[in-house]
């Protein structure tokens, strides 16, 4: 039996540590560790409700605004405002871009290397990889020339011994299966990926003033002035210049992404049997597409599978979510096995670990300052592959069609879903819909507009003073990574009590108070390893969840430290 | 590591000053790169986030001018915290024509006029947003519709909340703030003459223009935004 430790396991935000024992050239068991604690629900009491989400933004800057997006409706939910149309539409806008946005980085930037190997690229011929992108794309850098340049770029950092992004990769690991050609297209489309998403992301700026952490949401609406014909509002010039910057980002989507992902996977088919988990998938839903607040009017709709059963969505409601600290660096006054739901949550911090830095978590019963979250008791996976799941299974056509095309393409069938490659297709599939999707809540907006609907916010509860003395909400929001939920409890107009259960919490959750693994421990079991000194395909399975540890935990590890024996930069 | 660098460039509120995890009631006792390691040389780049284009010219000025920027008593560079963000905005004509958002969406608010009486952190706040603005020049929030939360200023979590509230007439004089408050606004004005002076500037101006029905004040304390 040989026991590694991977920390940090994120090529960015790290503070997330994974052990795993290996027997037989295959992972027995597994434990995920959040190592860092801010402490944001605590700094979050006491303090105006209309400022909290200024300061719940900040839990991540990878996936910004989603916890901006949460926060001000968990207050809207309290104080019983329904949101104007234009708001409930540029909201749409902010958060689908940022999916797309998102995705693509995690696909090139986060996980690519995990599959694609940089050193062979060196080894390519620059001709073949222009005809080989040619063959499955007529995206319009194919060229000889071009990748003669990518080479040779790649060439100078390899030359320079400073790799950069590329360091610390496990390169020549037997578990790379790509031709040299095709890890020279995915390099190059990598570098075209950076350039790509800092231009498309300038939607955020348009609409939010700036990108990370937009800063025009309000409890009501938003702050945006706007009005087609006015030369200080956001006016018909800039609607012009997020539908070209829409634009841009479904090309890229269409032409290089989607391509990518389907040329990949074809040598890594054996993936779709890896990496399955716990089997049970959640998704709150999003995108609203009326004002009525009814999560069946979401383009993204709610429910939850259970044992990969298709046949059957679940229904969804907060109050089925509670969490366990038996094994997280937490304490309960009435037991830390106790399931506390949000509203009732605390953050009662209580280190246990061993004292940094250290060689392994073994024996040690609390591991995490990851709570356990659970719904109605049961371990859950949340993220793409959840939300295209639930809507498969709802009956939507859309996602349906676009399941059965990718499935088709790959010769594989609806089981290929539950594993490591069907999360990356999953991710994959929902981008390209939603990219599709922007235009048209674009032109929504823009027919609203033609109607003479200039409604931004719903002021009538802006003051405090016509607020109840008492209130509970809960805003929920179906970040990139998968179901975020914000809690608030307000009380005399301030905050009484706040609790994010976010999507890394419930994926990378520690076992709960039965025992029960969470998702990442769950779906590492079974995993083959060829080198523990390697663990490459360990990367794979975790990285596929997209983990992001900033706002998995809310404090930092007081002993500070880090115990690193494998780095993944 | 930091005590042998040529410098430390603190990118971001939280390597400045201990950002958000600093806040009032956080528990991890955060702290700034320069009170972590006093004897460093470290320039600030503050700001939630700080704007890329400072970084970039922080280091091309090294690498041009073979020394760092000049900088000012908080160790932030001038080129891009020199100046009030106030004096700076496109809002600022309607400020000096006391036209004001009342409410977001209201007919001012579409027309650009000023957001100080949203809460604006405009006033008191030294950076760059106005000119040099986010995203490849794109935008900044005020721009769009939103006020200045004061993201570049020391302990901005504590000493610019409530982000809705408007800035107090004079700093320590107005009746809600709290003597914690003006101590840590006191420690502020120590740190940088310069920041005082100016925030006494521009508090005068505004008292001069303000009615007296300008002063209502709601329920919570926040003053009212009826004008």
């Amino acid at each position: 039996m040989t026991r590694i430790a991977i920390d940090p396991i994120t090529r960015i935000e790290g503070h997330l540590r994974i052990e795993v024992e290996i027997e037989g050239g295959v992972v027995k068991d597994a434990w995920s560790s959040g190592t860092m604690f801010r402490g944001m629900e605590l700094i979050l009491q006491g303090r105006d409700p209309r400022d909290a989400w200024i300061f719940a933004q900040r839990a991540c800057g990878v996936c910004t605004t989603v916890h901006a997006l949460a926060s001000v409706r968990s207050v809207e939910n309290a104080l019983n405002i329904t949101i104007p149309k234009n708001a409930r539409l540029i909201r749409n806008l902010i958060a689908g871009i940022q999916y797309v946005q998102d995705h693509v980085i995690h696909f090139y930037h986060l996980h690519a290397l995990d599959w694609v190997d940089v050193v062979s690229a060196l080894s390519a011929d620059p001709r073949a990889t222009a005809e080989l992108a040619a063959s499955i794309s007529d995206w319009p850098t194919s060229s000889e020339a071009h990748y003669t340049g990518v080479q040779q770029k790649l060439k100078k950092f390899v030359d320079s011994g400073q790799l950069g992004p590329f360091a610390n990769g496990y390169w020549g690991h037997p578990a790379y299966r790509l031709p040299p050609e095709a890890n020279l297209m995915a390099v190059g489309h990598y570098l075209e990926a950076l350039d790509w998403q800092r231009d498309v992301i300038r939607v955020h700026a348009l609409l939010g003033g700036k990108n990370p952490h937009p800063q025009s949401y309000v409890v009501g609406g938003m702050a945006v002035g706007l009005d087609p014909n006015s030369p200080t509002a956001l006016n018909a010039r800039h609607l012009s210049e997020i539908a070209g910057l829409f634009a841009r980002a479904k090309d890229f989507v269409d032409r290089v992404y989607i391509p990518d992902v389907l040329a990949v996977a074809g040598f890594y088919k054996d993936w779709a049997g890896i990496g399955a988990g716990i089997g049970n998938y959640m998704a709150y839903g999003d995108f609203p597409q009326d004002e009525t607040g009814d999560p069946r009017g979401f383009y993204l709709p709610r429910g939850r599978i259970l044992d990969r059963d298709l046949s059957t969505v679940h229904s969804v409601d907060h109050t089925g979510v509670a969490e366990s600290v038996a094994h997280s660096w937490y304490g309960y006054p009435d037991g830390d096995g106790t399931l506390k739901h949000p509203w009732d949550g605390e953050t009662n911090p209580k280190y246990a670990g061993p004292k940094p830095p250290f060689e392994t978590l073994e024996g040690h019963d609390k591991y995490s300052w990851l709570k356990a979250p659970r719904y109605e008791d049961q371990p859950m996976e949340v993220g793409p592959l959840a939300r295209m799941l639930v809507a498969y299974a709802s009956g939507h056509q859309e996602v349906q069609e676009a399941v059965n095309t990718v499935l088709g393409v790959l010769g594989v069938g609806p089981e290929a879903l539950f594993s490591t490659l069907g999360r990356i297709a999953a991710r994959a599939i929902e981008t390209q819909l939603l990219a599709a999707r922007l235009p048209v809540w674009l032109s929504d907006l823009e027919a609203n507009l033609k109607t003479g609907d200039l409604a931004i916010a719903d002021v009538t509860k802006w003051d405090p003073s016509t607020w109840p003395s008492e209130a509970r909400g809960w805003g929920m929001e179906e970040a990139p990574r998968g179901a975020l939920g914000h809690w608030i409890v307000i009380k005399d107009r301030k905050i009484e009590n706040y609790q994010l259960v976010v999507p890394s919490t419930w994926n990378g959750s520690p076992r709960d108070e039965q025992g029960r693994r969470g998702a990442w421990e769950e779906a590492l079991i079974g995993t083959p390893v060829a080198d523990p000194t390697q663990p490459v395909e360990v990367l794979r399975t975790i990285h596929s969840f997209d983990p992001c540890m900033a706002c998995a935990v809310h404090v930092f590890d007081p002993a500070g430290g880090s115990s690193v024996e494998i780095r993944v930069v | 590591m930091i005590e042998g660098a040529l410098a430390t460039i603190a990118v971001g509120t939280c390597a400045f000053d201990g950002g958000l995890p600093a806040a009032a009631c956080g528990p991890t006792g955060a702290i700034g790169a320069k009170d972590l390691v006093p004897g460093a040389t470290v320039i600030n780049l503050p700001g939630c986030p700080m704007n890329v284009q400072n970084l970039t010219a922080t280091i091309v000025h090294f690498l041009t001018f073979g020394e760092w920027p000049a900088v000012d008593t908080l160790g932030r560079p001038l080129f891009a915290y020199g100046q009030l963000i106030h004096d700076q905005c496109e809002r600022r004509a309607h400020y000096e024509s006391g036209r004001f958002v009342l409410d977001w969406g209201d007919e001012g608010h579409r027309e650009g006029y000023c957001l100080y009486k949203m809460g604006c952190k405009g006033p008191e706040t030294y950076a760059n947003c106005p000119t040099a603005r986010f995203n490849d020049g794109t935008s900044w929030p005020v721009k769009v519709g939103h006020g200045c939360v004061g993201c570049t200023m020391p302990r901005f979590w504590d000493q610019m909340s409530p982000f809705y509230r408007r800035l107090p007439t004079a700093p320590g004089v107005a009746s809600d703030v709290t003597a914690d408050q003006i101590g840590l606004t006191l420690v502020g004005a120590v740190a940088g003459l310069a920041v005082a002076h100016s925030v006494a500037r521009h508090v005068r101006g505004k008292r001069q223009r303000q009615g007296p029905t300008d002063e209502v004040a709601t329920a919570d304390g926040a003053e009212g935004i009826q004008a």
